[in-house]
């Protein structure tokens, strides 16, 4: 409660400090959580005695991505990315027998949408591009959890909010939780949903200024590891 | 208005920092309050200016989302009109911020929502059967004739069907080369929906244009007004 009321008080630049420090604490939380318990093996073998390469399993992913808006105006206009496909690859690399690191690239695709005042209209299409490192962890129930940042590229209308800076492009950094389980006994297929936050950096000399902000993104899709 | 959805904002922000510590249990919760609490954001600014005050309160534009087609009727072979609404549209499509209208323009007088004429050239459409609100002045005029809640089509003397709603009359005899630009800038203004003159001369659609690009103003007050609900559609 002491807790609750001083961050009430503190203007909102600490408070969102606060907000940013939670997702930390997500982060967290997800590892924690994926520490206990008995769990499966990860498909990659455990590194192997001094001297020779840990194995490194490669992986792949097709699926779709749905988001939260990437601007609101005041105006009542929205800014959104529509359900697109994606596609992704892994390299994953075992630390022990239930823990591995992995990078993933990964491109995703929608249509760029503008909503205000009961209409729609396309803004043509956007993509992203992410490059991730990731830690994954083997969980109870053939669940496996993994957790990262990525590097993230945004291509999108030139002449639209919050793409006009930039010249149609973002780089910046998101934060992603995954959660995979193996759908079948005898193919190395996983059915996986994902969720990523993603960072808009203010763009305080553009017209109309944009506040910075984050952006939420769902993912479900397939996975087949070799 | 714009000013009560930042509120809102605000007040679900507020709870997000004012809740229990996040605990296992709330992560999945957290997270989705997280983003929704901020998501980057453009302030619903009030507009610089009224954009309705040469149309007694009315909000007048085109359907937002949609393509407006431009034909320009030239009076002589040097094209200089043609050439300076190209430059002046492109100016207000870099103003728009979310792509509300793609301005094109086409060689088919049949195919144009605005046709902006030279008045030394014969009209194109037929406008004297209609006392719509327009405004005159000796350099330049926009024309459009509300019906209801919608704008009609003017007639094409040619009696070909058409679509256009608006004509734009710039008297380029009368202006020099410098004024020609503010001037269809200023006139481009009204036909996309700003009904009002700016008091500040830096202003595109200040009554006595010189300004040669729409100003943040300008397109504040068009954004603005866009997002409006219209009482006459074109």
């Amino acid at each position: 409660m002491r807790q609750r009321l001083a961050l009430s008080r503190f203007p909102q630049r600490i408070q969102d400090e606060f907000r940013v420090r939670s997702v930390s604490v997500i982060v967290a939380a997800l590892v924690v959580a994926g520490s206990g318990g008995t769990a499966p093996r990860l498909e990659a073998q455990a590194p192997s005695p001094l001297g020779r390469r840990p194995r490194i399993v490669w992986r792949a992913e097709v699926g779709a991505a749905a988001s939260t808006p990437l601007v609101e105006d005041g105006n009542g206009v929205t800014v959104r990315r529509g359900i697109g496909p994606l596609a992704g690859a892994d390299a994953l690399i075992a630390i022990d027998r239930r823990s591995a690191v992995l990078v993933t690239v990964r491109a995703a695709s929608g249509t760029l949408g503008v909503r205000s005042s009961g209409r729609r209209w396309s803004a043509g299409a956007s993509h992203q591009f992410d490059l991730a490192v990731k830690l994954e962890r083997a969980l109870p129930a053939a669940i496996v959890a993994a957790v990262g940042v990525a590097l993230s590229h945004l291509r999108g209308a030139a002449d639209v909010v919050p793409f006009r800076t930039g010249s149609g492009s973002i780089t910046t950094w998101s934060t992603e939780a995954t959660l995979a389980r193996r759908l079948s006994s005898s193919r190395p297929i996983d059915g996986v949903l994902s969720g990523d936050i993603l960072r808009i950096a203010g763009q305080a000399r553009e017209s109309p200024e944009l506040a910075a902000g984050w952006v939420g993104r769902v993912r479900l899709g397939l996975r087949y590891a070799r | 208005m714009p000013l009560a959805g930042s509120d809102e904002f605000g007040s679900g922000c507020a709870m997000l920092a004012e809740g229990p510590t996040p605990g296992v249990a709330s992560v999945s919760l957290l997270m989705l309050m997280l983003v929704a609490c901020t998501t980057p954001s453009v302030d619903g600014a009030a507009p610089a200016y009224d954009p309705t005050s040469l149309t007694s309160g009315a909000v007048y534009h085109w359907p937002v989302g949609s393509d407006i087609a431009i034909y320009v009727v030239e009076a002589t072979p040097s094209a200089q009109l043609g050439a300076t609404a190209r430059t002046a549209a492109a100016d207000w499509a870099r103003s728009l911020a979310y792509r509300e209208h793609v301005l094109r323009f086409v060689d088919d007088a049949t195919l144009a929502d605005i046709i902006i004429r030279d008045s030394r050239a014969a009209s194109p459409v037929e406008t004297t059967a209609c006392g719509g609100p327009g405004w005159s002045d000796p350099a330049g005029s926009t024309f459009f004739c509300p019906a209801g809640d919608t704008a009609r089509t003017l007639e094409l003397v040619s009696g070909a069907a058409g679509r256009t709603k608006v004509l734009i009359t710039i008297s380029v005899a009368v202006v020099s080369a410098d004024a020609l630009l503010p001037i269809v800038l200023h006139e481009i203004g009204h036909a996309l929906g700003i009904g009002g003159h700016s008091p500040a001369p830096a202003d595109a659609m200040f009554g006595s244009p010189t300004a040669v690009s729409p100003s943040a103003r300008d397109a504040r007050t068009l954004r603005y007004l866009l997002h409006q609900r219209p009482d006459v559609t074109l």
